[in-house]
């Protein structure tokens, strides 16, 4: 029984295999009846890879008694293989062993685990790729266990460390750790799952941003247990976000200061704004403004502005001098990443205020700097990652800067403007109070017979025009300007519409039609009994009966006035548009062609002109040469040879040198032979405008446009044109004197080169000059010297005493002679140009120069006060200083001679004294004594050249100085000189 | 120094050559005196193999035909002529001249005096200093 009803297979076999006997459950497994079953061998159910392992169980069988429990596969009767667990064991029945086997289909747990695999091979595949990590906290045991994936993340090697709650925490960025802690401890203790998004900061100093779920089970006891949760890297997701946000805040600051451009017109607001910007992108601690003035840069914005109380006053930078000073010179941004190790930054209060890192870009006006923009960090920050957006607010800046005079010069347009919108305002009240006065036309207007309304649209229209009016009151009779409502019945509406084809009005009715014959505020365009342009604004409710249009009831009100400041307005936009555009491109541009180009690229976008040409006019020559032709450039019939005013048939040149705009309504009219009037003609532009652009009452060319007819030229666009060419024309000018000046300045240079040479020239040949005056005037003077001198010496015995004497005078008239050539070569000298200049310590010469002249023991020399260094050449300013201190010297006739040398400085000069005590000079001598040769005491009493004066007064005068003196005639003189700083 | 070393005097003023020798006498310097007109003769004399080296040069700037600087140019192209010391004894006051002697290896540049007594002071300096330096040996 139980053998039958277990749902377990049993089966009896011989040991070779024969079954025997086997249960129901058992052939279920084969899927055979149980007699299909029992005609099977043992063997036959067994595949055959399994046939090693059965002779390993049978071998057990044989030496225990028993085999199992193992695992194989039975072959089922559709041939397919069942997984099975089996065991049995020996029984003997009638002394006949047989083995009993028990076994169980264990198809569905193999699925199972073969599922549950697959699942946790994906599962951890999953969580590779999402950089997710799991974990599992046993709140017991306090033990903590981490997937492959969090280990990864937190950079810790696989389990070589035992993590604990406490390990894990210390791995989350310090500024987060309380939050992650108060989070968790929150999460427990209300029994609601966390969700937190935190940083975690790696042993390599890599931050990393999580997001962590979790949640934690409990026992019966509301105690915690344990807590499972997931770990997500979402670091570059959030970089993302965050380049996301930085991109978009940039972008905004860049957006904002373009808005801000247009509308805060102060340069320091406009300034203010962009500074802003760059210090909210970049974060920097202080962000500042030089502009430049001269060689000085001059601080005008600062962020924030109580840096500067940080910063103290912030002095003048000048050109060349620390970080700033250097871009202006180098004209290139310089970053900067730590100022204390950089030797470029010499200004130490920037030190002081704590300043680590720093950035200067320069703002530039073409090839000039005209400003800088400085970043300054107290951190270490490499502002060079930030260069791209800084170059783009940089150049904003610059063209802001640059700007700000034209948008001087933009501001009374604009407040032209604001007239233009004030008047348009002032008449919108005034038209309200008008309507407030007198109450809207209200009319009946009568169809001439019912419209049926399912005609079409174009023919309903058609048939209301053939209406009229059939009621009115006073003041929509006087809309229409006339005195009583009678004078308007009768009219009809292609009376009033001026016609049937205004599309405006057949817009307003079709629209009308449309929005089922009703329609508020609807504009129609429309004729007053004199023929005026007026404007209404409408309200109709048509009657229908019938599926038949009958009548319609409307109110009216005048809008002409309202409309008319309108179009005004926008007039006046277009104008101002393109004269802002045209400052613009006058900046901008490298050429006058260059500007008129731009310029006709948006006067085509207003006026429907086909061609326009620019041409130059030579007074000289009385032609016009083309610069342009817009926009199809020059070809074989518009080409740029000068064409002679008398070829140019249809021009009036009167006409445009006066100023006035030359208009030839239909140049087929004018019967010409002029080519270029027929190439026009050709391509059906028979209208053409000529405006002449004029300059200082001067033609300086014209611009011509050529259109179909004359509609394409109404008079307003025309005045815009001359607006536009009047601009034109005065760049023209300033292009022209700028060439002008730029042809001046090279000629200058050329002269200047020229002179330079002839200069050089001169002097090279005073030089050769001097030189032969010294070698070949000397050399004889030398031997007469000589030869005198042996005749005195070796003749001695036989000249008289007189004869030796005349020999002495001789020698010592060779010898003033010499000292006279010497002097003229030194004076020579000293008038050449200045040359080999360095710096030099006058204390240090002036002392020389006294040991140098070895001053008698009873005259005293004081030098009053320490001498300054000078720039220039030494043996010059030595000479200087010699012949005045020897000149003191020589004539001293005082028995204690006190000599004193000084100097004061005043804003350009350095001031020197020599005074003595000696003979002092009168007044009427005071000029003499500074002409070459002149002497006021014999040679015979004073040797001497009557140079050393002279000589002076040339050197202080090449350092564009002056000598004088004061004097008391018998007490002493006073010598002054000045040297230019 | 040693009295049978001979000078080698490049000079073309006649009184110029009376008055060096005469202080050469004046302070009893009895070396050898060769005189040369100008800086061709002094090169024709220097290359002549049958010429004794000279201990020492004194030699003129302004001269015709070659000058002195030129003159300094010729012996320096020579090894053994440029191994000769040479002193410039001039009227030419010019920077310009003394830079380029100078840079042309010159020993001295010195400025003839018109004073005679001058003059002889001047040659007696170059001979106390030519007698203490150290020169290398001609025949090297």
């Amino acid at each position: 029984m139980l053998f039958n009803t277990s749902p377990t297979g049993l089966a009896l076999c011989k040991l070779d295999g024969s079954l025997v006997d086997v249960n129901p459950a058992y052939a279920k497994i084969l899927g055979r009846t149980i007699d299909e079953t029992l005609k099977l061998t043992y063997w036959d159910i067994t595949p055959e890879k399994y046939s090693t392992q059965e002779e390993l169980q049978i071998k057990s069988l044989e030496e225990t008694g028993k085999y199992g429990p193992y695992e194989k596969e039975y072959i089922n009767k559709d041939g397919d293989l069942i997984p099975v667990v089996l065991s049995g064991v020996i029984v003997e029945k009638d002394d006949q062993r047989y083995i009993m086997s028990s076994v169980e289909d264990i198809t569905e747990r193999k699925q199972f685990e073969k599922a549950l695999q697959n699942n946790e091979a994906r599962l951890s595949e999953a969580q590779h790729i999402a950089k997710i990590g799991s974990w599992e906290l046993d709140l017991v045991t306090n033990k903590l266990i981490w997937s492959n994936e969090v280990y990864q993340l937190f950079g810790i090697e696989h389990q070589i460390t035992d993590i604990t709650f406490d390990i894990f925490m210390e791995y989350i960025h310090p500024d987060d750790r309380d939050m992650v802690g108060d989070a968790y401890a929150y999460s427990v203790k209300n029994k609601k799952p966390y969700n937190i998004v935190h940083r975690i900061l790696l042993k390599n100093s890599i931050i990393k941003y999580v997001h962590e779920i979790c949640e934690t089970y409990y026992d019966d006891t509301n105690k915690p247990i344990r807590s499972l949760g997931t770990v997500q890297d979402i670091t570059e997701q959030k970089q993302a976000e965050d380049e996301l946000k930085r991109q978009s805040l940039e972008l905004e600051t860049i957006n904002s200061f373009g808005r801000s451009l247009s509308s805060k017109l102060e340069l320091k607001d406009v300034l203010n704004t962009a500074l802003k910007g760059i210090h909210s992108v970049i974060e920097p601690d202080i962000t500042f403004i030089f502009i430049r003035e001269g060689d000085k840069l001059i601080l005008s914005n600062l962020h924030p502005t109580n840096a500067e109380s940080k910063l103290g006053d912030i002095p003048e930078h000048r050109v060349g001098e620390c970080i700033c000073g250097r871009t202006v010179q180098e004209k290139k941004p310089m970053f900067s990443i730590d100022i204390f190790e950089d030797n470029r930054c010499t200004w130490n209060e920037c030190k002081q205020a704590g300043i680590k890192s720093f950035a200067a870009l320069p703002l530039m006006n073409k090839e000039e700097v005209i400003g800088v923009i400085g970043l300054a960090s107290n951190t270490e920050r490499d502002f060079e990652k930030e260069a791209k957006f800084l170059e783009t607010m940089v150049g904003q800046v610059s063209t802001t800067l640059v700007n700000a005079q034209l948008y001087k010069s933009v501001q009374v347009e604009l407040d032209e403007r604001k007239r233009a919108e004030k008047a348009l305002y002032q008449s919108e009240e005034k038209f309200r109070s008008f309507v407030e006065q007198a109450s809207e036309g209200i009319y009946l207007y009568e169809m001439e017979s019912p419209i049926p309304i399912n005609m079409s649209i174009e023919d309903q229209i058609k048939n209301i025009y053939k209406g009229h009016i059939i009621e009115a009151n006073d003041s929509q009779a006087r809309m229409y300007g006339y005195t009583t409502a009678e004078k308007l019945l009768g009219v009809t509406l292609a009376e009033l519409h001026g016609g049937t084809d205004n599309p405006v009005n057949i817009e307003f009715i079709k629209s009308w039609i449309e929005a089922g014959y009703r329609i508020a505020g609807s504009e129609s365009e429309e004729l007053d009994k004199d023929g005026n342009k007026v404007w209404f604004s409408n309200n109709i409710i048509g009657f229908i009966e019938n599926g038949y249009l009958m009548r319609l009831w409307g109110t009216q009100t005048n809008i002409t006035a309202q409309k008319e400041a309108k179009v005004k307005l926008e007039k006046f936009a277009n104008r101002l548009q393109i004269l802002h555009k045209m400052d613009k491109y006058i900046l901008a541009a490298e050429s006058p062609e260059k500007i008129a180009l731009s310029l006709l690229v948006d006067m085509a976008k207003f006026i429907s002109f086909k061609i326009a040409t620019v041409t130059e006019y030579d007074e000289t020559s009385d032609s016009f040469t083309r610069v342009l032709v817009f926009p199809d450039g020059f070809d074989s019939n518009v080409d740029n040879k000068p064409i002679l005013t008398s070829e140019y048939e249809i021009l009036d040149l009167k006409l445009l040198k006066s100023g006035k705009v030359q208009i030839v309504e239909d140049l087929r009219k004018k019967r010409t032979n002029y080519k270029n009037a027929q190439w026009l003609i050709d391509k059906g532009l028979y209208s053409t405008v000529l405006i002449p652009l004029i300059s200082e009452g001067k033609l300086l060319g014209i611009i011509n446009f050529a259109g179909e007819s004359m509609d394409v030229f109404p008079p307003d666009k025309i005045e815009i044109a001359t607006e536009v060419a009047n601009q034109l024309a005065i760049s023209f000018q300033q292009w022209k004197l700028r060439e002008e000046i730029i042809s001046y300045t090279e000629e200058l240079e050329q002269k200047v080169k020229q002179r330079t040479e002839q200069l050089e020239h001169s002097n090279q040949e005073l030089r050769e000059f001097a030189q032969i005056v010294s070698h070949d005037l000397k050399a004889p003077l030398r031997a007469i010297s000589q030869l005198s001198y042996w005749v005195w010496k070796d003749y001695s015995d036989k000249i008289d005493e007189e004869g030796q004497e005349k020999l002495k005078m001789m020698i010592g008239r060779v010898k003033r002679l010499d000292n006279l050539i010497e002097g003229i070569l030194q004076y020579s000298r000293a008038g050449r140009q200045r040359e080999k200049e360095i710096p030099i310590n006058l204390q240090l010469l002036v002392e020389e120069s006294i040991n140098l002249l070895d001053p008698p023991s009873n005259i005293k020399i004081i030098i009053e006060n320490q001498l300054p260094e000078y720039i220039g050449d030494p043996t010059r300013l030595g000479q200087l200083f010699q012949n005045l201190i020897n000149n003191a010297i020589k004539f001293m006739d005082k028995p204690n001679g006190l000599i004193k040398i000084g100097c004061t400085l005043d804003a350009d000069n350095w001031q020197f004294y020599i005074s003595d005590n000696g003979p002092g000079i009168e007044e009427k001598y005071f000029n003499r004594i500074f002409q070459i040769f002149q002497r006021l005491i014999s040679r015979d009493e004073q040797e001497g050249t009557g140079i050393g004066l002279s000589l002076a007064k040339r050197i202080v005068h090449i350092y564009g100085g002056e000598i004088w003196l004061t004097s008391t005639y018998g007490e002493g003189t006073t010598f002054y000189f000045t040297l230019r700083l | 120094m040693n009295s049978t070393i001979s000078i080698l005097l490049v000079e073309d003023d006649q009184v110029d050559v009376m008055t060096i020798k005469r202080a050469f006498s004046d302070i009893h310097i009895t070396n050898p005196v060769n005189v040369c007109e100008n800086g061709v003769k002094a090169l024709e004399y220097l290359q002549n193999p049958e010429n004794e080296i000279p201990g020492i040069i004194l030699l003129d700037l302004n001269m015709p035909k070659m000058n002195g600087i030129e003159f300094l140019q010729e012996i320096n192209k020579d090894s053994r002529l440029k191994l000769i010391p040479v002193v410039v004894l001039t009227t030419s006051k010019e920077e310009q001249d003394k830079i380029e002697t100078y840079k042309l290896g010159v020993a001295g540049y010195m400025i003839k005096p018109v004073d005679y007594l001058q003059f002889v002071e001047i040659i007696r300096t170059i001979h106390l200093y030519w007698t203490i330096c150290e020169l290398p040996n001609s025949d090297n």
